[in-house]
């Protein structure tokens, strides 16, 4: 469950404040594969690191399974993001290593106790690159590399995957295929958030909640 | 515990990731732990040099100079005033018990010569009998002069080894004639090869030749007296018997302190003193090139802490804490100088392996040498690396993703 209430979002770059958010307040159920759209700068980029603990609103608060973002200490952030959630992203951020040491990247600095080698390689099984372990970023294709990071953000067994543009930089037919990944996670009961400025992407969650200008419309 | 054997598994690969840069900034490391072990262990081995050249004469050696050293002693000392007599002599071979084998030592300048050679460097002892037994002298052949010898003022004479040598080569010195100051001596007796010198500073044994103390007062018509040397009759009461000397001596001067009394504890600290100095002083230019190497790992280390912006934005999205990434290039900047320690210990031992054991500053291998240089070198990874490692730490992870 993830509840976010009046929660506003200021930058400053030396005198001039800019608001990336203005008094946003929605639920998002677990289970639920919830889509946020809207144009660019709206601040959807911004809800979507909110609610992965990256980082703090200015004001408000956000609350993600009982845990309150909004406060807690740096260490508490960042081990909620090792242990509930999953990033992916649209430009991948993979490191320049092998697809398994990627996928296994967040096992270091989790508590869960995995096989790391064994369980990242389940991941990549499951995501059609069982036969690429081996291959940087650099070998890969732009969907196949996506793949390596929605495996990446699985391979922790989180609560929510947060995906940012996940099929921005592919073509329809390849982010086809990663909307289908993120469907199947959520049909395992684990909780969605797709940002996109894609209506097509979009409408392939259960609800859309519409950003624009730092707010939602209802 | 598995994290840190990670951050070492991925400190390593990264630095692998780039090993021209790597190796480069190791190379200021290298040669700064170079610099100060290869200081150090010359400092060790002088010093190990002295202090057993000290110790080889005797720890219960007492010896009068002449000159207020420790008070300054002005310019009678500077210049070295006579200011023994035959007196102080007399008086601490009659009154102190506690020692033994007192002798007086005067020194003449001439040359000792045959017919046909001389020894340049001959140093002209004339000295009491027991002196060979206060001077720890060593006779090959022949004998040393005896009181008889000193008491008719007799001309005889012991070479020291290397002077025997050069006016007789191998054929024996023994009974041949000499020629110091116009006066013939006879030559009676040769010394072994002494490996120790009488002080720190002072003549090589083996270039003394050596006459009855009455035969250089006859001989120069001056009664000096260089220096008075003795032994305690024990060790432990070295600094007591030193102290009943300064006492009989004072009272002969009447009350003037114009001399100074010294065993070899006293030169043996001396010693140390200006040995300390110029350790500190190697080691503090050691230092020098030690920080350069310290602060070119410190550049290297922002320079990749900045590259790899992006690397500690995923890093932190994917759960690392600002412990984790501290420890990771922090780890990177210590495996960094420790390789560094690494080489220049490799190196060290080569070439003290290399030096030969007869040359004139034997060195030998010193794990305590081995044990500072890398924990130095580790010391510095840890104070070089630790700014830049608190930076990566603190990058916000949102601002570091969106880094290009």
């Amino acid at each position: 469950m993830i509840k976010i209430e009046g929660v506003t979002k200021e930058y400053k770059s030396g005198e001039t404040k800019f608001l990336a958010l203005n008094r946003v307040s929605l639920e998002i159920k677990t289970g639920e594969f919830v889509s946020i759209l809207g144009p660019s700068g709206s601040g959807k980029s911004t809800l979507m690191h909110l609610i992965g603990g990256l980082d703090r609103p200015s004001q408000g608060k956000i609350e993600v399974d009982s845990i309150d973002l909004s406060t807690a200490p740096d260490k508490t952030l960042a081990n909620f993001r090792s242990e509930k959630v999953g990033f992916v992203f649209q430009s991948f951020n993979l490191l320049n290593t092998s697809s398994l040491n990627n996928v296994s990247l967040p096992l270091v600095y989790s508590k869960k106790k995995f096989n790391r080698k064994a369980r990242a390689t389940e991941l990549l099984d499951n995501v059609g690159l069982g036969n690429r372990l081996r291959n940087r970023p650099s070998q890969l294709s732009g969907g196949e590399q996506q793949r390596v990071s929605i495996a990446r953000a699985l391979v922790n067994d989180p609560e929510i995957v947060l995906a940012d543009e996940p099929t921005g930089n592919l073509d329809s037919k390849t982010g086809e295929q990663i909307v289908e990944l993120l469907s199947n996670f959520n049909k395992k009961g684990k909780t969605v958030v797709v940002v996109t400025h894609d209506e097509a992407l979009a409408k392939k969650a259960d609800r859309i909640i519409r950003i624009k200008d730092g707010q939602v419309e209802q | 515990m598995i994290l840190f054997l990670d951050t070492i598994k991925m400190a390593v690969s990264s630095l692998l990731a780039k090993k021209i840069r790597s190796f480069l900034s190791i190379l200021g490391i290298v040669i700064g732990i170079l610099t100060i072990s290869s200081l150090l262990s010359i400092a060790l081995s002088v010093r190990s040099q002295v202090e057993g050249t000290i110790k080889s004469l005797g720890s219960n050696i007492i010896t009068v100079v002449q000159g207020d050293i420790s008070g300054g002693g002005g310019f009678s000392s500077a210049v070295g005033t006579g200011t023994l007599t035959e007196e102080d002599f007399n008086s601490i071979k009659t009154k102190i018990g506690k020692v033994e084998n007192v002798s007086m030592i005067m020194l003449i300048s001439g040359t000792v010569k045959t017919q046909d050679k001389s020894v340049p460097g001959a140093i002209i002892f004339a000295n009491s009998p027991s002196a060979e037994k206060s001077l720890n002298i060593k006779i090959d052949q022949g004998r040393f002069p005896t009181e008889e010898d000193n008491n008719t003022k007799a001309r005889v004479i012991v070479l020291g080894n290397k002077a025997a040598n050069e006016l007789f080569g191998t054929t024996s010195a023994i009974g041949k004639t000499v020629e110091i100051r116009a006066t013939e001596f006879t030559v009676v007796g040769v010394t072994q090869t002494a490996s120790s010198t009488i002080s720190f500073g002072g003549p090589d044994l083996n270039s003394i030749v050596m006459m009855p103390i009455q035969t250089g007062w006859e001989i120069t018509g001056i009664k000096q007296v260089y220096r008075i040397t003795m032994q305690a009759k024990s060790a432990p009461e070295v600094n007591s018997a030193k102290d009943a000397v300064k006492k009989v001596v004072l009272a002969n001067h009447k009350g003037e302190k114009d001399f100074t009394v010294l065993t070899q504890e006293d030169i043996l600290s001396t010693v140390n003193g200006i040995l300390n100095i110029l350790t500190a002083m190697l080691g503090a230019i050691a230092g020098i090139s030690l920080l350069v190497g310290g602060i070119g790992i410190m550049n290297i280390m922002l320079v990749s802490v900045s590259e790899r912006t992006r690397e500690i934005g995923i890093r932190k999205a994917v759960g690392a804490t600002r412990g984790a990434i501290l420890l990771q290039f922090l780890i990177e900047g210590i495996i960094l100088t420790m390789l560094g320690g690494l080489i220049a210990v490799a190196i060290y031992s080569a070439a003290v392996s290399a030096v030969p054991k007869d040359s004139p500053i034997p060195i030998d291998f010193n794990w305590n040498v081995v044990a500072l240089s890398l924990g130095f070198s580790a010391l510095i990874g840890i104070i070089f690396g630790i700014v830049p490692a608190i930076g990566a730490s603190r990058k916000d992870p949102i601002l570091s993703l969106r880094y290009e």
